[in-house]
């Protein structure tokens, strides 16, 4: 009944899937291994010259081992997962609806704070991050949602339903806040829509007027911004004339000037402050934007992005080696295990091995994509495809913030960063999608 | 049922290849940026990293060190530390940095501030160099080795903190040679501007004064770097390798500092004794010893002298204030041997060896004098009887000299006062040297002409004005204007007149200058070497401080010889003659340095001197050489205001003469001790500053600032003071060097004609901040 690793088992899975997966996850061990070591004293130097594979015993193990033991948590998850049919779990979906509904509530409210953000829950000894466990319940969930609507999605109010099944968790997921992950609900929503046989216009049309929306309201509060400033600027100067003014008159004209300014301020000020208090942070502003010139602030918002391009940047073509990076064991730069872990694999590897990550990555997608569409029902389609838009959107987004094309939002690279709750959802993920290919439809010609 | 399942497993075909699109198009892009970033701007990338993680620092090169002509250090180098912060890029920053400004509170340059306004401090530095990631900034200067310890304690909780470490200079004794050494400072923007191409940087130290920054490029050497390896706290990893720095080369004076230290206290002793004796004026002097044979200085002492390592110290805002205080009220930043001065009688010998050159007297040629010249009275009533040239200058007698002079006119006079060097630079190796001034006709209208002008423009202007107001006035008011104009152009026209009547040379600047006073002016240096000239048979040579150049390495980079600027055109007999007049001078029974030299074991020749200065006592004067058979030295002292040449400064030069003799003898190390005070302090007490009349207001005297010490200092306000109505009050009259330097072309400021018009029949009056000594000639 355990099917323990019989023959019959082993042919049916996707083994190109699985061995772009294993070898993402090794190179993600070492260079997680490599990342997290720090040069103290000159003793490390000598590890440059080393040979390869003496390298890697002189890798820091910590991060690693405990990536390890959450891979085997992982591993366990995926073969559950490929045990029950996905037509069986599918069945579940309103339970696990309303079970991710309760967990991300459950952050609201007992979540820990770190970074600025209550994204993590601890049960005992462990702590995890609901959102990632979300993102695969959504595709879950949303799959049979949508298969149940198959044919039903030409008008757009066909389409609000989804939107607001999908938009409950998001806006949850938004409070933590976490901008990165709501990003992903709606990148996999398009995606599974536009399978699921919603039209294509409609969906473009959708995407292209929320573009100009967010493009609109970074325009809008640019300009608030700036008048905002302005203004406290021209005040301060006033405010200095009117200290040294010689004669009463000027004084008095310094005076009503100021008093104009000060009105205009005020309203120019409210009009800021509300917009903020609507939208986005000040902060959060400045940190989606800062990735188009972050060396307007070198010492702050830029910073990681300007570290991790001049990592990526003097790694080359071959790489500065295993070991060899200075902005990583320099700790130049920073987060390098997790989310920038993409710039270690640059600066070490150079363009070969960062070229070698995407192609990787690229087998693993085609891979998922041929199993959508080999399944044998639309539901398998919509979840192999929910899946792999899921990675794509990570790979990309994330890759693109350590190369300064996108902007620095903390999604994770999926099965590379360091972080138990993602690598196990990743897993779990990677399950379904056998889960899918093990029952894919035969083709008998 | 299954066709349609095929439909519709196409119609998802379809838009999943349409989806592998969007990947590949995405892929590509991430691949594209990736190859644009990796290979095409990987240089400029790798470049940067390297910026973050290779920090070169540079390491001064130890400044060439200064020895006597024995080998004594008189200036060393001694270790000072600076702390500098490197940015972080981590959120600990803030709490380094308030953690540091606790340590540093207390700290001299941070004092009575509080830790959070040192902390503020330190993040505006950091600010200000925002672009520079990590390279680090200097946050505090000459710290503690207490402060450094507990820095050193707390180093894992201080990344970013780095301490380092330079050389500065230090003075094992004290204000020994001050300020002929001169001192070292930070370069300003200006002097960093105009050397750039010396391969100096911000920050850079250079010498200011003196030795130091005639020496400048023996003495800096080349600095060195050390490459290190830093992590992102700015914590050095490792080092990668070492350019050592190549230290200065070092100097080996002519001075002997034994010599040079009895110098300085015999003068300072000197001074405080004449204060005692009711000279309350005298707190300045300046003395200089030449070896007759070379020109090699062997003392060169100015006082007052200042503590040198004020500038190396770690002083507080407040100590600085008062140690610059002081300098600048003893003037003592200015060289007084390179100062002026009216030589007074010891000018006589340069009379004496005109009329005799020239044939105007031979060496039997006598006067029987009465006490008086014409309108001129000896300084002796009733006169010295009869005289001949040897005589004149043991008693010194002015009738003698201005018969003399009478006959010879300026112009010889001015060519053998040239011929013994005086009125011309030395050429010695130091800044600031001023040439002196000879009197003469066209020197003397060149004084007064400006003078002259500015009472013109003055009188033009009062024109011009009533000119309007008389043009715009009625018929009755007329007449009350002209002769309000009048009442205001009567006293102008009264000192045009008299300003007028001097722009011509009469017979007594003639007679003025015969005994030294007048226009005359020299540095005591330039006096030493006159009477090196007349000791050694007539050559006169260049006095140089710097024997040698040695490399740290024990190679002689460069050898100073002696060099002779020419043979004084005066034959040896008209120098034996004046050689032995000198002699008489220090020989009873009425020799005017005889009880000076009571007792000597040695044989001097010298000549006493006094220098009247109008408003104040006189200056002291005395020239000497010795042994007479066979001279060895030669010297010059001057103590500003010090009464009579003899007393004041003649007991000076027994003093430096003693020494002189009994060093021979002795260790090259006799009589210096270490770690002196400021000689200021010690050797003399500082004068009681007399009460706020003349002596407060010594307008004109050089204010030197660190920054543009001595050289041109002499400006003072001179230049700023309108000329003529009100003179500076109190005036600095006979101050040295106290005009700008009346030879290079430059106009002397003019003397104030307005309260003080000049008294006809005498000399100018000595007022604003030209020096002038009166003309009422007075020699012992």
């Amino acid at each position: 009944m355990i099917f323990l690793v019989s023959k019959r088992f082993v042919r049916s899975l996707d083994h190109t899937l699985l061995l772009s997966a294993a070898a993402l996850i090794c190179f993600s061990l070492i260079t997680i291994g490599s990342a997290t070591l720090e040069f103290t004293d000159e003793s490390f130097s000598r590890l440059k010259d080393l040979f390869f594979m003496v390298k890697l015993l002189h890798l820091d193990y910590t991060y690693v081992i405990r990536q390890v033991i959450w891979i085997l948590a992982g591993l366990l998850l995926m073969a559950l997962i490929m045990y029950i049919p996905y037509e069986d779990i599918c069945k579940h979906a309103r339970a696990l609806y309303v079970f991710n509904l309760i967990m991300l509530v459950a952050v609201v409210f007992l979540g820990r704070e770190a970074l600025g953000a209550q994204r993590w829950i601890s049960i005992g000894p462990f702590t995890f991050q609901p959102s990632e466990f979300a993102k695969l319940i959504m595709i879950i969930t949303l799959a049979s949602f949508l298969s149940a609507r198959e044919g039903r999605l030409d008008r757009f109010r066909d389409l609000l339903p989804c939107f607001a099944y999908v938009g409950v968790p998001t806006l949850l997921i938004l409070m933590q806040p976490d901008l990165g992950t709501s990003m992903v609900f709606v990148a996999v929503m398009f995606g599974m829509l536009y399978l699921a046989g919603a039209r294509p216009r409609l969906l473009l049309a959708l995407i292209g007027s929320g573009l100009i929306l967010m493009i609109g309201l970074f325009a809008l509060h640019t300009y608030l911004h700036k008048a905002d400033v302005n203004l406290e600027k021209q005040l301060l100067a006033l405010e200095q004339q009117k200290k040294v003014a010689v004669s009463e008159k000027d004084r008095g004209e310094l005076e009503k000037k100021y008093q104009q300014v000060e009105k205009d301020y005020r309203e120019v000020h409210r009009r800021h402050e509300s917009f903020h208090r609507y939208t986005l942070k000040e902060y959060q502003m400045t940190r989606l934007t800062v990735f188009l010139d972050p060396q307007s602030d070198l010492l702050g918002a830029g910073y990681h992005i300007w570290q991790s391009l001049i990592a990526v940047g003097s790694g080359g073509f071959l790489g500065k080696g295993l070991l060899g990076g200075t902005q990583s064991h320099l700790t130049f730069l920073p987060i390098r295990h997790t989310d920038f872990i993409f710039s270690v694999v640059g600066e070490e590897f150079g363009f070969l091995g960062a070229g070698a990550l995407l192609a990787l990555y690229l087998v693993f997608l085609y891979r998922g994509l041929k199993i959508a569409s080999q399944a044998r029902d639309l539901q398998g389609t919509l979840l192999a495809g929910g899946v792999v838009c899921m990675f794509a959107f990570h790979i990309f987004v994330n890759i693109g913030m350590t190369i300064g094309i996108m902007p620095v939002t903390g999604i994770p690279l999926p099965l590379f960063s360091y972080g138990g709750s993602n690598m196990v959802m990743n897993l779990a993920a990677l399950g379904l999608l056998l889960n899918v290919y093990m029952r894919r439809r035969k083709i008998l010609f | 049922m299954a066709t349609d399942g095929i439909i519709t497993s196409r119609k998802v075909e379809k838009k999943l290849q349409v989806l592998l699109g969007l990947v590949i198009a995405a892929f590509a892009l991430l691949f594209i940026r990736l190859a644009y970033l990796q290979l095409v701007e990987a240089d400029k990338y790798k470049v940067m990293a390297q910026q973050n993680h290779l920090r070169l620092i540079p390491i001064a090169a130890p400044r060439g060190e200064i020895f006597d002509r024995n080998g004594v250090r008189i200036v060393g180098n001694q270790p000072v530390y600076t702390i500098s912060f490197a940015y972080l890029g981590v959120e600990d920053t803030d709490r380094v940095i308030a953690r540091l400004a606790r340590i540093l509170v207390g700290e001299k340059s941070f004092q009575g501030k509080t830790a959070e306004e040192i902390e503020q401090e330190i993040h505006k530095k950091l600010q200000e160099q925002k672009l520079r990631l990590y390279e680090p900034v200097p946050v505090a200067d000459k710290v503690s080795s207490e402060t450094v310890s507990r820095i050193e304690e707390q180093r894992l909780e201080l990344p970013g903190v780095l301490i380092d470490v330079r050389p500065v200079r230090h003075y094992p004794y004290g204000d020994l040679l001050v300020p002929t050494l001169g001192y070292v400072g930070i370069m300003d923007q200006k002097e960093l501007e105009e050397n750039k191409d010396k391969g100096y940087t911000l920050g850079d130290s250079w010498g200011k004064d003196g030795l130091e920054k005639s020496f400048e490029s023996y003495l800096r050497g080349r600095r060195g770097a050390r490459q290190v390896e830093v992590d992102a706290q700015g914590q050095p990893v490792r080092d990668l390798g070492v350019k050592e720095p190549v230290p200065g080369d070092n100097l080996v004076l002519t001075v002997d500092a034994r010599l040079q230290r009895a110098v300085q206290d015999a003068l300072a002793r000197g001074i405080a004794r004449v204060q005692k004796e009711g000279y309350s004026q005298a707190r300045a002097g300046a003395a200089v010893v030449l070896d007759v044979r070379t020109g090699e200085i062997l003392a060169l002492a100015s006082h007052p002298t200042y503590d040198p390592t004020i500038f190396t110290r770690d002083l507080s805002p407040q100590e600085w204030n008062e140690a610059w205080a002081k300098i600048s009220r003893d003037q003592s930043l200015l060289n007084r041997a390179l100062a002026l001065y009216p030589p007074g009688s010891t000018f006589k010998m340069v009379v004496a060896a005109a009329a005799l050159e020239m044939g105007k007297i031979t060496s039997r040629f006598s006067i029987y004098d009465t006490g008086r010249y014409k309108y001129k009275m000896d300084w002796k009533p009733g006169g010295h009887g009869r005289v001949d040239v040897v005589r004149a200058l043991k008693v010194s007698c002015d009738t003698f000299f201005w018969t003399v002079g009478a006959m010879l006119g300026p112009e010889p006079i001015a060519r053998y006062a040239r011929e013994f060097g005086l009125g011309q630079k030395t050429g010695v190796e130091l800044p600031g040297e001023h040439a002196g001034r000879i009197p003469g006709p066209e020197q003397k209208y060149k004084l007064w002409k400006p003078l002259l002008d500015n009472v013109q423009r003055q009188m033009d202007e009062i024109r011009k004005e009533y000119e309007k107001r008389l043009a715009g006035a009625g018929e009755g008011e007329r007449a009350a204007l002209e002769r309000e104009m009048n009442r205001r152009l009567a006293p102008l026209q009264e000192q045009y007149s008299k300003i007028e009547w001097e722009l011509t040379w009469r017979e007594y600047d003639t007679l003025d200058m015969s005994i030294g006073q007048g226009n005359n002016y020299y540095t005591p240096l330039q006096l030493a070497n006159y009477i090196a000239a007349i000791a050694n048979g007539g050559t006169l040579y260049k006095p140089y401080l710097v024997k040698e150049v040695v490399a740290p390495d024990g190679q002689t980079v460069a050898r100073f010889s002696p060099r002779v600027i020419r043979r004084v055109d005066v034959s040896s007999k008209t120098l034996e003659i004046i050689r032995r007049g000198m002699r008489e001078v220090a020989l009873p029974p009425d020799g005017t340095a005889a009880g000076v030299f009571a007792g000597a074991e040695y044989s001097v020749a010298a000549k006493t001197g006094t220098a009247e200065v109008h408003g104040h006592d006189n200056h002291a004067l005395f020239v000497a050489f010795a042994p007479y058979e066979k001279p060895e030295v030669a010297l010059a002292v001057v103590v500003e205001y010090g009464g009579h040449g003899s007393s004041a400064a003649g007991s000076v030069a027994r003093e430096i003469l003693d020494a002189y003799f009994s060093l021979k003898k002795a260790p090259p190390t006799a009589g210096l001790s270490k770690e002196k005070a400021a000689g200021t302090q010690q050797a003399a007490p500082a004068p009681e500053r007399p009460a706020a009349s003349s002596g407060n207001n010594r307008s004109g005297r050089p204010v030197a600032a660190p920054q543009a010490p001595s050289g041109g200092a002499g400006r003072g306000n001179s230049s700023g003071q309108p000329a003529g109505v009100t003179p500076p009050a109190g005036s600095g009259g006979g101050t040295p060097a106290a005009g700008p330097p009346p030879n290079e072309g430059e106009t002397v400021a003019p003397p104030g004609t307005g309260n003080q018009p000049p008294a006809t029949g005498g000399s100018p009056s000595p007022s604003g901040s030209a020096p002038e000594a009166s003309g009422e000639g007075e020699g012992q």
